[in-house]
């Protein structure tokens, strides 16, 4: 008699364990980037994860405040893209700078403020910098004596469990794949 | 009744006994690593401060940038580090290691799995490659360091067996040409430390395996930018130097070319890694 019960008590554990896991499993794939745990801070001295935005579409980008030349035809372009997917509560718009060093919360505010877009700022150290760089496959450089950041420019789309689902390379690309994804 | 109680003594015997093998087998790997490991920590080289004019970084009007003093792993991260480093990361093993974080070739020669992933019998020594860059940054972070920088790396690798900076002697960089012109391969090649250190008392930086930098996303080389489709003015923010401060280097041009060909999660059969340190970890 007591070994029936043993063996049923058992299975029970064994079933139940199997559902519990199987119901953690339920999460993240395993590409999505916000499997990465990293420290950012926002345009408003917050501290977040990217998992912060996990059920949203994320349109992201990297670029830093002083930036002359390119970076200005970015927040064009993305100003574009949200114009082009129109009002949608399910999108989100996050740039992340490169310049650990200058780009305070502060100076991402005031960033903010003159660009006059609703987005979110992140900054981070450059250790997290670099691992978002890399995950985002943008390549950057920070010259050691002038501080002139380098960079590749590409706009990331990432779906709403935070994998990369759409990348445009450089100031031509057509901003329509990304568009089209998020509309479709 | 009388079952259980003759049943229980024998399955305590039983477990013992199989508990005591396992044990018994473990040991002697886990002890021979965690003894090669040890070892290996102990093996820093301090390196001193100087003025260095790496192949690519320098602006329009910059002559040399300053690298401040650091340390550097003497050798290449050896199997038996990884996989010291795996038994206590498991997360980092063969087969549970995340697609994210590597591509499938990783530890693609290694046996067993999670925390039991072991390399090849006989290659404890040998440089450890087939893991990606998340997996090199993880390793020296847990060794309270990180991968050195390209312009870390390429400042200690500029020295000779005499010289601490011969990046321009035609002989030396003949040499390094030589071995980048032979093939390899995995497990094509010997231990570390058989060769001749370099003026620092670094060795294997050239001739046994490429090692992956903190910054190798941060290399633009020219033809790299004409592939983007955009004119290079469009590709950069600032003023990049987009040509070679020596031409003659062919040496150093190759190893920014493989650089600049890589992906943070890619893995090949002759790339390992090192570890740097900032200030104060030196060898005794």
């Amino acid at each position: 008699m007591l070994r029936y019960l043993a063996a049923i008590l058992f299975v029970s554990i064994l079933g139940v364990s199997t559902f519990a896991e199987a119901q953690g499993e339920a999460t993240l794939p395993v590409k999505s980037l916000y499997n990465v745990a990293m420290q950012w801070t926002d345009d408003q001295g917050r501290k977040v994860e990217l998992k912060k935005w996990q059920g949203r579409f994320v349109v992201m980008t990297m670029a830093y405040t002083s930036c002359g030349s390119t970076c200005p035809v970015t927040i064009e372009r993305l100003k574009k893209i949200a114009t082009a997917i129109g009002d949608r509560s399910d999108v989100s718009f996050v740039i992340v700078s490169f310049d650990s060093a200058s780009d305070t919360p502060k100076r991402l505010a005031q960033y903010k403020a003159k660009k006059e877009v609703p987005w979110d700022f992140l900054a981070g150290e450059e250790k997290e910098v670099r691992t978002l760089s890399l995950l985002l496959d943008i390549a950057y450089e920070k010259n050691l004596i002038s501080g002139e950041i380098n960079h590749s420019n590409k706009i990331v789309l990432l779906d709403k469990q935070g994998e990369i689902a759409v990348t445009l390379e450089g100031l031509n690309a057509e901003t329509a794949p990304l568009v089209d994804y998020v509309k479709k | 009744m009388n079952k259980r109680d003759k049943c229980a003594p024998l399955l305590k015997v039983l477990a013992k006994i199989f508990g005591s093998a396992v044990l018994l087998l473990s040991l002697p790997t886990a002890a021979s690593s965690e003894q090669c490991s040890n070892e290996a920590k102990r093996q820093n080289i301090a390196i001193g401060s100087g003025s260095f004019a790496p192949l690519y970084g320098l602006a329009p009007g910059q002559t040399a940038f300053f690298v401040k003093s650091f340390a550097i792993d003497k050798y290449p991260v050896m199997n038996c580090e990884f996989q010291e480093f795996v038994r206590n990361n498991p997360a980092y093993g063969k087969g549970t290691m995340s697609a994210l974080l590597a591509d499938e070739q990783y530890l693609n020669t290694w046996s067993g799995e999670g925390a039991f992933s072991t390399p090849p019998q006989g290659a404890e020594k040998l440089p450890v490659v087939r893991v990606s860059w998340f997996a090199a940054t993880a390793f020296c972070r847990a060794r309270g360091g990180t991968l050195p920088t390209v312009l870390q790396w390429e400042y200690v690798a500029a020295a000779s067996e005499r010289k601490k900076n011969a990046s321009r002697d035609p002989a030396f960089i003949d040499k390094i040409l030589a071995w980048y012109s032979r093939p390899s391969g995995d497990g094509a090649f010997s231990e570390v430390g058989k060769g001749v250190p370099n003026a620092w008392g670094v060795h294997d930086l050239h001739g046994l395996v490429w090692e992956w930098t903190y910054d190798f996303n941060s290399v633009f080389v020219a033809g790299d930018s004409r592939r983007d489709g955009d004119s290079l003015k469009n590709m950069f923010c600032g003023s990049a130097a987009l040509s070679s401060a020596d031409k003659a280097n062919y040496a150093a041009y190759i190893r920014y070319a493989l650089r600049n060909s890589l992906k943070a999660g890619y893995t090949t059969g002759n790339l390992g890694f090192r570890c740097a340190y900032s200030g104060s970890k030196r060898s005794k």
